[in-house]
């Protein structure tokens, strides 16, 4: 039969004013469920509870706050459900008005903890396996830095990259804000330094296919798409390139440049591998002969990666809003009217013009306009918040336009200019008004093209009130974050859930901000809302601190979560409806929980008909006997 | 004795600290208060409730964190509708309704605790005593 | 034989020779009252019969014929409750044949002892909001006579609920006459005798009957299945329309009417209630 050791704790004697500890003990001395009863004067100090010998024993701990203590047994080692803590203190001794009516309140309680301990289930205290390898999807900043930052805490990390090359968009950039620092010339040497750290796997032209398993011990299967070059082979000689006859856009530009069918998207890319696009190669087989490594393949297939690590770091980016969506802007119709990343290329001295403001019939630009907020702070095809960078970056490039040409005129057309970030104040906003840049306080309503092929913008003043038209040779589009279909298809393999507008939902926006609701996947950068450089490179920190800091436990336990048994499951669904998390999902003709999503609130336990789900000892069956005991005379 | 109402007191994880808290600050209430902790409030069933109102209690307290506290998943928002129905439930049924409530009560909120356990064993001190354990029983 | 009866035994002659279903459930003469029947041969179809009698729901049988075709003989309660049994998972909607008949209620079946002589419409059908199902494959129009009450005493009334509780013997009529009981381990059957104990009678009979309102809330359809089915007539339709009313005011649902609707989350959007 089950029987119970009770263990009061005195507090250092202090409660014996106010409990009548001999009453306690009595009470209790005679009861067929009780062991036991030990008395302490100082249960929370180290190794006191330990040296009492209890260990697999049902245990009622009658002493100080829960909170307090439990922290203490947690600390000291496993907890395995079988130790049913009473406060005594807060809860009984200082609630109640005299010493007679505390002893009677804690007999109450003690007995309703007796019955708990009695109906409790041991649990199990094993730890998970921590795998000591992390993935990072992603090459941007904020994968990259990431990274490194994981690496070099000593941890193999796989950083998984969709492009040829990782550096993400701000290896495009042309100059950083606010202290227009070339763009490439800083990240340049990171990714090299990620190309080179010998913890690093680079996964590039690859993508995740499936997920599964928990915390510190995910299964990832990834595809890595065909290159048609051997990267093991290939030095990066460049000798294909110049054999090849076939031109294609390039990404990388902005589709403004083109490069060869054979090619590698940037000087500084890493890995410094050539790669070929078979919707324009012609399979002339030029390449092949002017290999002298015999790497070039064109019978290359997708090949499948399977991964196993501990956690995973989520790096995806966004992708800009759709400037086509905003008819009134004839963005793809005007030639002259261009998006600020076709901006950063045109501005880059390693761009198509290299880096002379042409418009596309060769002339100089001498009058540009910018048009903030373009797909975002709407309700329309856009998303309603500020996308963070824009001020900043329309601001850095009127200055960098300045910087190439004394006399063009720049225009800004403004809802609020956001200069809130360190510097922006001074080297952006107040650079710009000493340069002569315009700031015009208004969302223009059209652009029309006149004659002579300028544009002419149509605008409200929105601080006069007046309507207004500017004549200019060149209008710069300042896009917003919209996140792509592809991040929210990536979103649902790992089992994040994703806002409104498709960015990738935070376990708590301010206290967990670079947690998913999944345990051991965490996000940094544009995939969870608007960011610059900055931030994107802290977030890419931050999570490899929660990484390194996940991998340095010696082991790993799963806070009690929710557990089915399909015995009894009759797959009715009750608890879908219930649990907030969405951590049940319908797996055949039951349900299951998934353990690194549940937040173990026992929504579902009070959902269910039939006590088929359990956490802890949190169900009916511990519950009901403790509330009965507690109101029994 | 006079009689005085038994009240069962479920208390999320949060809320206890609250509870704790009033105890800290000196805050005495009658002893047949008793508190059951619970990790959340989402796991306490509402048959929990009905099983303690059979067994003897007069009024039962949830107390849980505010749903605004909690941004969007917010499991307390759950308790708050199975309370809800419960209430309806005994109304329904011939119970004062008043006699099941839900509070939010945050980790710092001992002082609230307080005041609101005195004013509802106030409300339930006029209500008298439910006895349904009794009433079930006897026959007539 | 009513005009009715005689389309629904054709139908059925149609299903059972055309080898659509394994069998069809429907209601049969037994004595002067009804019963539900199995009907598996075309020449069985005279068996069925139509009337105010049928007040059994025989959707309850739905669920351990699970892996056969089946046809069912369904009044409009007795239709919500094969939607809410195929929206919890437990019937496939496509091995079902729904027979819906259209229903002007049923008569309150004579008990023993019962405070009602002659017979009288059923209160939960004066409630009614469907009288034909919200699934159907076929549809039988006019269900019998319009049911007259030949009794004039007024209907349970009674607003004591305690004293009404206290009569009940926790014989289980009630689950076994619901189409959407179908725990395995019924919670106030006893199974874990932590809440309710099957043979503790009459204790822990305001838990017993709390805790099935509970799991009734928001799913019951109101078919009066189980008030017909208690021997001590506890009205507990009038007491499950109470919470299905909280789900309405609530969140605007009703259990049962449409296959696509899926029961709410149970949630208050912030700063609800208080």
């Amino acid at each position: 039969m089950r029987r119970v050791t009770i263990v009061l704790c005195t507090c250092y004697s202090t409660l014996l004013g106010e409990i009548d500890f001999e009453r306690l003990r009595s009470f209790f001395s005679d009861s067929p469920l009780v062991e036991k009863i030990l008395v302490s004067d100082r249960l929370c100090e180290k190794n006191v509870f330990e040296n009492l010998g209890l260990d697999d024993d049902r245990v009622v701990v009658a002493a100080c706050s829960t909170r307090l203590l439990e922290a203490v047994f947690k600390g000291s080692g496993g907890f395995n459900g079988l130790v049913e803590f009473v406060n005594i203190r807060e809860q009984c001794a200082k609630a109640c008005g005299n010493r007679e009516e505390a002893t009677w309140k804690a007999i109450r309680l003690v007995k309703g903890a007796v019955q708990k301990a009695l109906h409790a289930e041991p649990l199990s205290t094993e730890g998970l396996k921590i795998v000591k390898e992390a993935l990072v999807i992603g090459g941007g900043i904020a994968g990259v830095r990431c990274a490194l930052d994981i690496a070099d805490a000593g941890y193999r990390v796989y950083l998984v990259e969709k492009e040829p090359s990782i550096g993400g968009v701000m290896a495009q950039l042309d100059k950083t804000f606010p202290t227009l620092d070339c763009s490439i010339c800083i990240e340049g040497p990171l990714l090299s330094e990620a190309g080179r750290n010998r913890n690093i796997t680079i996964i590039p032209n690859a993508e995740v296919v499936e997920v599964k398993g928990v915390v510190g011990d995910f299964k990832v299967r990834i595809r890595v798409n065909p290159t048609y070059v051997d990267p093991d082979k290939c030095n990066g000689c460049g000798e294909c390139v110049n054999v090849c006859p076939v031109y294609q856009p390039n990404k990388y530009d902005a589709d403004l440049k083109p490069v060869k069918a054979i090619y590698c998207p940037f000087a500084q890319a890493v890995p410094l591998k050539y790669v070929i696009n078979r919707d324009y190669c012609v399979e002339c087989g030029l390449c092949m002969k002017a290999c002298t490594r015999a790497a070039i393949n064109l019978e290359d297939k997708p090949k499948t990666v399977e991964l196993n690590v501990g956690a995973i770091v989520v790096a995806v980016g966004s992708d800009l809003f759709d400037p086509r969506l905003k008819p009134e802007y004839h963005y793809g119709e005007y030639e002259n009217v261009i998006t600020n990343m076709e901006f950063e290329r045109i501005i880059c001295a390693s761009g198509p013009t290299g880096g002379i403001l042409l418009k596309r019939d060769g002339k100089p630009a001498k009058r540009v306009a910018f048009i903030q907020c373009v797909g975002s702070r709407e309700s329309g095809a856009g998303i309603e918040e500020c996308s963070y960078y824009c001020c900043a970056a329309s601001m850095k490039e009127a200055r960098l336009i300045l910087e190439h040409d004394r006399e063009a005129r720049v225009f800004i057309f403004y809802n609020e200019l956001r200069a809130f970030g360190k510097g922006w104040e001074d080297l952006l906003y107040r650079r710009c008004l000493e340069d002569g840049v315009v700031f015009i306080r208004s969302r223009p309503s059209e652009i029309r093209r006149t004659g002579d092929g300028s544009l002419l913008i149509v605008y409200e003043d929105t601080l006069t009130g007046s309507r207004g038209e500017l004549e200019v040779d060149m209008v710069v589009l300042a896009l917003g974050f919209k996140p792509s279909s592809r991040m929210i298809e990536l979103a649902e393999r790992l089992g994040v859930t994703v806002d409104k507008h498709g960015f990738i939902e935070e376990a708590h926006a301010k206290m967990r901000p670079l947690e998913t609701r999944v345990r051991g996947i965490f996000v940094a950068g544009t995939c969870h809302g608007p960011r610059d450089i900055v931030e994107s490179a802290v977030e890419g920190s931050g999570a490899a601190a929660l990484v390194t800091s996940l991998f340095g436990r010696s082991s790993l336990r799963l806070p009690e979560y929710a557990r089915v048994s399909l015995e009894k499951c009759t797959g009715c669904g009750r608890c879908l409806a219930s649990c907030e998390y969405g951590a049940i999902v319908r797996e055949g003709d039951k349900v299951r929980v998934l353990e690194s999503v549940c937040n173990g609130c026992g929504s579902c336990l009070a959902a269910c008909p039939q006590e088929a789900i359990t956490l802890g000892n949190w169900g009916l069956e511990q519950l009901s006997p403790m509330v009965s005991a507690m109101l029994e005379d | 004795m006079s009689w005085k109402p038994r009240v069962i007191v479920f208390t999320c994880w949060c809320s206890s600290s609250g509870v704790d808290q009033a105890g800290f600050e000196g805050f005495t209430y009658p002893p047949n208060v008793l508190t059951v902790r619970v990790p959340c409030s989402a796991v306490i069933n509402p048959s929990l409730i009905v099983k303690a109102f059979e067994k003897g209690a007069d009024a039962v307290l949830v107390t849980a964190c505010r749903p605004s506290e909690l941004r969007r998943v917010a499991p307390s928002r759950v308790t708050e509708a199975r309370v809800s129905l419960l209430r309806r439930l005994l109304r329904t049924i011939g119970v004062e309704e008043d006699r099941l409530r839900i509070l939010w009560i945050s980790s710092n909120e001992g002082s609230l605790f307080s005041r609101e356990v005195s004013r509802i064993l106030g409300e339930v001190e006029r209500l008298g005593p439910l006895n349904i354990g009794g009433s079930m029983v006897e026959q007539g | 034989m009513s005009r009715a009866e005689e389309e629904l035994r054709s139908i059925v002659r149609k299903l059972l020779e055309r080898k659509d279903v394994e069998l069809v459930l429907g209601y049969e003469y037994y004595g002067r009252s009804v019963r539900p029947c199995f009907v598996s041969k075309p020449e069985e179809v005279e068996r069925l019969v139509w009337n105010s009698d049928c007040w059994f729901n025989l959707a309850t049988y739905l669920r351990s014929l699970r892996s056969r075709r089946v046809g069912i003989v369904a009044k409009g309660c007795d239709g919500r409750s094969i939607v809410e049994l195929v929206k919890e998972n437990q019937v496939d909607r496509g091995s079902i044949v729904v027979i819906a008949v259209e229903c002007n209620g049923v008569f309150k079946p004579f008990k023993y002892g019962s405070t009602h002589v002659g017979r009288r419409l059923a209160d939960y059908c004066r409630r009614c909001v469907t009288r034909v199902s919200p699934v159907a494959d076929y549809l039988v129009k006019k269900g019998g006579q319009a049911p007259e009450d030949e009794n004039t005493v007024a209907g349970d009334n009674a607003s004591d609920w305690l004293s009404l509780f206290r009569k009940c013997l926790k014989c289980m009529a009630c689950v076994k006459a619901c189409p959407l009981c179908y725990c395995t381990e019924c919670s106030i059957e006893g199974f874990k005798p932590d809440l309710v104990h099957r043979l503790r009678v009459p204790q822990e009979l305001f838990t017993f009957h709390l805790t099935r309102a509970l799991h009734m809330a928001g799913r019951c359809v109101e078919c009066g299945a189980c008030e017909s089915a208690c021997p001590v007539e506890i009205p507990l339709t009038r007491l499950y329309h109470e919470l299905n009313e909280w789900f309405r005011e609530n969140y605007g649902y009703a259990p049962g009417m449409s296959l696509s609707e899926a029961p709410p989350p149970l949630v208050f959007k912030e700063g609800g209630e208080d």
